[in-house]
């Protein structure tokens, strides 16, 4: 017979503790040797009896739940944690999973899905309840799409060489934003050439057409 | 604001004396007609003293009332007539006869019963060739001392066609009350001296001026004041509703979610404790453990929906992204969401909040009012900006009009918007057309740092 795992529960909420505790008592395969009510005590606690898996909750009285996760898996890195959490948008997952989490169930389903998971990560698989999975399959689909939207050229532009390219865009000629940065046009100028590089423009129109797409200026797009 | 002539007039009362100055006849007959009603419906006698005019001229323009003028008329309640051919019969007018015609005829009304006596005065009498018209003033400022004291309300009329300037000053030096076409007035130029000459005169009627300036300077203060205060209590306002809402989402969160949460899974595990039991008591727990399941679906929901908790740790962006998808979910229409440079900022909580909120309201007025297949939304880091645009292909309003009308009607979307962008230094621009859809430019200070 394969030795039991041991099993730690943090949760500061008494009436879900005794809920996993009774489920996981109805199976030899798991048990639980502590239960910890803030991410101290769980830190503690770990340190000391180094189970096998911890079942973590987010929103702790003292801290946040992925972040002791973090704190647990650099110091056991042979712990598993399971987060067991109310939340449910794709971003606490992802973050779960990036805070070396192996696995993420709603609390709701719990009852239907804990040992499921236990199992899975004492394989040393990853689980995810399968409620989430619309969610993150809709969110990797999304974000595909979205790399477009995020614009690394964009991003390299310095604060100053992005209040100059609004004014270009305005229609102000070098000189009279020079006038308004209080540096001289050949300043102006210097930024004009690297905005253009950096953006890969080239011609002024391109600029304002740049700007327009992007709302930085007022060409209503409806309107052509 | 010019409100309706008959709901200004219902608050005449009994003892004023104001001066009516009309520029036209519609002027005319808006406001004599109400004013008559008002006078005949409170039981009040109606006199009216007209000049050259016979009763029917008089009546002709207000034959929406006829039958009511007529019935008033005939029963003695409502008398007209002619100023030459009865007080100044012998083509001299005598302020102390006329008033004490008119105390007369006010101890006869209220003799018959009524509540008080309505004179309606037609002053052009004075234009004519008549022994004594130079005391008009006089006998204006007679007025002043008479009417105050009874049961008489004095209407005096003055047709600005036929008057000249010095003569309407005059009168509104005297009137302490003045309507003008059919808007009525607390006379500001009454100067509250009676037979005044000369100098004496141009002293009080200088000091009273002055004694404007200084009024309306102070109105000015206490308005501004005033618009301060609102602006402030509308800042709190938002702002506690803000943490109002992120205390409630946080409590349905973490507290009855999580104990819904123990709920369920003491319920489930209850069936497997207990192996006695019968199918009906298991069907039952479990239909128990199904409706505690639902109570947090919703629950989440219902936080989710009142505060972000994304905002807190994620970027705006993905936030605002999510809400959009949600609201095409649940609408036929399509929104475009172009965000540029916003994740190279680390905006602050208030900032990140605001224009999360505005997307929010800027998409419930387009779907509660607009009619728009389309929304494009702006939001992009243009230093040392923020720059946020919603833009709609619906059909539009006039934003005037819109902002004028929405308080009324307690529709404050825009109104809301607009303070939030306030409480950040910022400016917002709402530019609308009737069926040219609309546009909502909000430009906001880019506020780095940590969250409070």
């Amino acid at each position: 017979m394969p030795k039991r795992k041991t099993v730690m529960i943090v949760d500061d909420h008494p009436l879900f503790r005794e809920g996993v505790k009774s489920l996981l008592g109805r199976h030899s395969s798991h048990e639980v040797v502590a239960e910890a009510t803030t991410g101290e005590e769980a830190l503690a606690k770990v340190a000391e009896l180094k189970p096998d898996i911890v079942i973590m909750d987010i929103s702790l009285p003292d801290s946040n739940g992925l972040d002791v996760t973090c704190a647990i898996r650099r110091t056991l890195p042979r712990t598993r944690v399971v987060i067991l959490s109310v939340h449910l948008r794709v971003d606490f997952i992802t973050r779960a999973f990036q805070s070396g989490a192996s696995g993420y169930i709603t609390k709701e389903s719990a009852s239907e899905r804990l040992l499921e998971c236990l199992e899975s990560v004492s394989k040393g698989d990853l689980y995810m309840d399968p409620i989430l999975h619309t969610a993150i399959v809709q969110n990797v689909m999304k974000s595909s799409a979205q790399k477009s939207v995020t614009h690394p050229c964009y991003s390299s532009l310095t604060p100053r060489e992005l209040e100059v390219l609004r004014f270009l865009a305005e229609g102000l000629s070098a000189k009279e934003v020079a006038g308004k940065l209080y540096v001289s046009p050949k300043t102006v100028e210097n930024h004009r050439s690297k905005i253009m590089k950096k953006l890969d423009l080239h011609t002024a129109v391109e600029l304002v057409r740049y700007a327009a797409k992007f709302g930085m200026i007022d060409v209503s797009l409806w309107k052509k | 604001m010019p409100g309706h002539p008959s709901c200004e007039i219902a608050g005449l009362q009994p003892g004023d004396h104001l001066c009516w100055i009309y520029r036209n006849d519609i002027e005319f007959r808006s406001f004599l007609a109400s004013f008559l009603r008002q006078g005949l419906a409170q039981k009040e006698r109606v006199l009216c003293i007209l000049n050259g005019q016979t009763t029917s001229e008089f009546v002709k323009p207000l034959e929406d009332d006829g039958a009511v003028l007529n019935t008033a008329l005939h029963c003695g309640q409502l008398i007209i007539f002619e100023a030459i051919e009865t007080c100044l019969w012998d083509r001299c007018f005598d302020p102390e006869r006329m008033i004490a015609y008119l105390r007369s005829e006010e101890e006869r009304s209220l003799r018959d019963g009524y509540g008080g006596l309505r004179i309606v005065g037609d002053m052009s009498w004075a234009l004519r060739d008549i022994h004594g018209a130079e005391c008009l003033s006089e006998y204006e400022a007679r007025l002043n001392e008479f009417v105050p004291n009874c049961k008489c309300l004095g209407l005096c009329q003055y047709d600005q066609r036929r008057f000249k300037a010095d003569m309407l000053l005059d009168a509104l030096s005297i009137h302490p009350m003045v309507a003008i076409g059919a808007e009525l007035f607390r006379n500001p130029y009454y100067i509250p001296l009676r037979n005044l000459r000369g100098d004496d005169f141009f002293q009080a009627r200088f000091e009273c001026q002055i004694g404007n300036l200084i009024r309306q300077k102070r109105t000015e203060e206490a308005l501004k004041q005033d618009e301060e205060r609102i602006h402030m209590l509308s800042r709190q306002l938002l702002q506690a509703q803000e943490t109002e809402r992120r205390r409630i989402s946080r409590e349905l969160h973490d507290t009855i979610a999580q104990d819904l949460c123990g709920l369920k899974i003491n319920l489930d595990t209850l069936l497997l404790d207990s192996p006695g039991q019968t199918p009906e008591e298991r069907e039952r727990v479990a239909k128990m453990s199904r409706a505690v399941h639902r109570s947090i679906v919703s629950v989440r929901d219902l936080a989710y929906d009142l505060h972000p908790p994304e905002l807190e740790n994620t970027d705006l962006v993905e936030t605002i992204r999510r809400h959009c998808d949600d609201i095409v979910g649940r609408t036929a229409m399509g929104i475009d969401l172009l965000a540029i440079g916003i994740e190279d900022v680390r905006l602050n909580l208030d900032t990140r909040l605001a224009l999360y909120r505005l997307v929010q309201e800027g998409l419930i007025n387009i779907t509660k009012h607009a009619d728009a297949t389309h929304v494009l939304i702006h939001l992009c880091f243009s230093a040392p900006d923020i720059i946020l645009r919603i833009q709609d292909n619906g059909r539009g309003f006039d934003v005037r009009e819109r902002f004028g009308a929405a308080v009324a009607e307690r529709k404050m979307g825009l109104h809301v918007m607009r303070e939030r962008v306030a409480m950040l230094n910022g400016e917002i621009r709402v530019e609308s057309q009737p069926s040219l859809g609309t546009s909502i430019l909000v430009r906001i200070p880019c506020m780095e740092g940590e969250d409070a």
